[in-house]
Formats: structure tokens, C-alpha cells, sequence
């Protein structure tokens, strides 16, 4: 096999280049309707995400507070005080985690100077 | 319930031993629970394992699912650490992995759910939380209680809010565990009681009843769909609030 002129070969491999080049662009085009489902998917599992970590966020909060209170009752035997405060604590320990998580997405940008 | 009898939907929930052993007054006896962690284990060992020892440039099926699942913990990791989160990788995955394949597993017919335990989604939160902290505290020392002290409070509502933020960070594995527990129960609580009903309808020997029992029959086909979803959806967000949590461990003060 004799090889052909270096510099025609050169201009022929970057015409083919080219032409697949092209033909990935238009490939890519093609699939971004097909690629938009899983985008949509993601996005359904973002939201269902955080719509469960709302819900358990605050009982999780309301949880921990009774169990914190409950346990330091028994160990200090001031039997329901610790209780009633840490509940309420607790509760608006939950509201609090429920109201960043709500925060967060829309104001990232507003939120650092507020915080600095 | 009416009838029933023989149905009851708690039963699958039982924890019964199949091999005693009771060293030293400890119960570790080798439960169906244990049975089926081990199950959960092996498949997906034997799925990764195999999927990826291929290493063909075309994948066939079971590479192409260990590829396919690798690419998504990984992209949800670095969404939300960033690049150097992927030293945790190997951690959430692994967390990822036996949660969705012991909530599916758990849906085949006869089968027992690992995570429908609660002590079993506790030991796993308490996991990500014990990572969490000695991570944070052997990275940053006494700077990582900074996550506890957010800036721009004013001094007299400090230890109030300190308060709050401490309860909050308590709360964290009881949240992440419930979630896990309460929907898997739930779940297949329901799908038992809609089962129930079609056979205590056929049961009742009265014509009307026998047009009726399709219904929760229908029913329960849909609750099956619907807990395929929700099975790899607590598992996406048991890993992605894995990843939220440890991302407090790598970046304490914000």
C-alpha cells in the first residue's frame, strides 16, 4: 500500500472530521427531545424529595424534642417541664428546618448578604 | 377486620429467628431479617460485580444498569458537594444501593422488608450522623460547631437560637429514619389490607360482594406501581439527604 500525498490525506481526514462533526451536532439535536424525560424525572424526584422532607422534617422535629425532654426528665427528675419545653422547641426547631428548606432554592443569591 | 380471620396486616413485619444464638444473655440470633439483609448483600454484589467486570465498549444489560446507576450517584453527589464530595462515594453508594435494593426486593411476593425495621433505618442515619460528626470534627476541630452558630444573630437571642439549631441537628436521624420506615410500612401495610379485602369480599358468599371484589384488586395493582415508585424514591432521597448532611461535615461555616 503506497501511501498518497501527506497533505491531500490531511484535508480529506479534516473534511471527514468536519462532516462527523456535524452529523454528532445533528445527532445531539435530535436526542435533546429524548434526553428531556430524564431532566423531567429528576425533576418530579426533586420535588416528591423535598415534599417528603417537608412532611418529616417537622415530625422529626416534634420527635426529637419529646425524646430529648422525656429522657432529660428521667435523668434530672423534674418530671414535665423539660418535657413541655423541649417540645416546643422542638417544634419550632421543625418549623425552622421546613422554612430553610423552602428558602433555599429561590433566594440563594439574597440569602448570603442577610446572613454576613 | 371483619371476617378475615387469617389476614392481618402487621404479620409480615414479625421478626422470627431461624437460628438461636444467645451468647452471654445477648439475643443475636440469625433472624429472616439477617436472612434478608445477607439476600439484599448478595444481589447487589453479584450485580455489580458481574456488571462490572465485563468492561465491553458496547455494555450489554448488566453492565449498562451498573454503569447507568453509577453515573446517577455520582451526579447527585458532586450536585450537591461539589467535586471533592467524591471521597464519600463510596459511602453513599453503598447506602444507596442496600436501601433500593431491599425496598424492591422487598415488594416480590413472601419476601421481608429490611427497611420496613426501624431499627434498621436508625442504625443508618445513626451511620450517616457518626460520619458526619467525626468527619466534621477531625476536618474542621471546634470550627464545626459553627454549623450551630449562625451569624447575624442578635447576642441575647444567641443561646435561644444555639437551642434550636442543636434540637434541629437531633432531629436530623430520627427524620431521615422515619421517612425511610414510615413509608415502607405504610406502604405494604396498604397493599396487605387491599389484598385482604378482595379475599374477605370473595369470601362472603353474597352475589354483590363478588361484583365488588375488583375493585381493591385494581387497587392494589395501582398501590404496587405506586411502591416501585416510592421504593427508589426513598432511596434517592435517603442518598441525597446523605449528601446534604455530610456536605455540613465538608463545608461547616455557612
Amino acid at each position: 500500500m503506497s501511501e498518497p500525498d501527506p497533505n491531500a490525506s490531511d484535508s480529506e481526514l479534516r473534511a471527514r472530521l468536519g462532516s462527523l462533526k456535524s452529523a454528532i451536532k445533528r445527532a445531539e439535536e435530535n436526542e435533546k427531545p429524548g434526553a428531556s424525560p430524564v431532566g423531567e424525572d429528576k425533576a418530579l424526584a426533586g420535588a416528591m424529595s423535598s415534599g417528603f422532607r417537608a412532611a418529616t422534617d417537622l415530625a422529626g422535629g416534634i420527635i426529637a424534642g419529646a425524646l430529648i425532654g422525656y429522657l432529660g426528665d428521667r435523668w434530672l427528675g423534674t418530671s414535665p417541664f423539660l418535657l413541655i419545653a423541649f417540645l416546643v422547641i422542638g417544634t419550632i426547631a421543625g418549623f425552622r428546618s421546613v422554612y430553610r428548606l423552602g428558602s433555599r432554592p429561590t433566594s440563594v443569591s439574597k440569602r448570603d448578604p442577610e446572613r454576613d | 377486620m371483619a371476617a378475615g380471620g387469617g389476614i392481618d396486616p402487621i404479620h409480615q413485619f414479625h421478626i422470627n429467628p431461624i437460628v438461636e444464638l444467645k451468647p452471654f444473655g445477648l439475643n443475636l440470633s440469625f433472624t429472616n431479617t439477617s436472612l434478608w439483609m445477607v439476600i439484599v448483600i448478595a444481589v447487589v454484589s453479584a450485580i455489580m460485580v458481574y456488571g462490572s467486570s465485563q468492561r465491553a465498549v458496547v455494555p450489554g444489560r448488566l453492565q449498562s444498569l451498573s454503569e447507568m446507576i453509577y453515573e446517577f450517584v455520582a451526579s447527585t453527589l458532586t450536585g450537591v458537594m461539589g467535586k471533592e464530595g467524591m471521597k464519600f462515594f463510596p459511602f453513599v453508594f453503598t447506602l444507596f444501593m442496600f436501601v433500593l435494593a431491599s425496598n424492591l426486593l422487598g415488594l416480590l411476593p413472601g419476601s421481608f422488608t429490611v427497611t420496613s425495621q426501624i431499627i434498621v433505618t436508625a442504625a443508618l442515619a445513626m451511620l450517616v450522623m457518626a460520619v458526619v460528626l467525626v468527619y466534621g470534627i477531625a476536618k474542621h476541630g471546634s470550627h464545626f460547631f459553627g454549623l450551630f452558630v449562625p451569624s447575624g444573630v442578635p447576642g441575647w437571642l444567641l443561646p435561644f437560637v444555639v437551642l434550636i439549631e442543636v434540637v434541629s441537628f437531633i432531629s436530623r436521624p430520627v427524620s431521615l429514619s422515619l421517612r425511610l420506615f414510615g413509608n415502607m410500612l405504610a406502604g405494604h401495610i396498604a397493599l396487605k389490607v387491599f389484598g385482604g379485602f378482595v379475599v374477605v369480599l370473595l369470601g362472603s358468599g353474597a352475589v354483590f360482594n363478588y361484583v365488588i371484589a375488583p375493585l381493591p384488586l385494581l387497587l392494589a395493582v395501582a398501590l404496587t406501581a405506586l411502591e416501585v415508585l416510592v421504593a427508589a424514591l426513598q432511596a434517592y432521597v435517603f442518598a441525597i439527604l446523605t449528601c446534604v448532611y455530610l456536605n455540613d461535615a465538608l463545608h461547616p461555616g455557612h
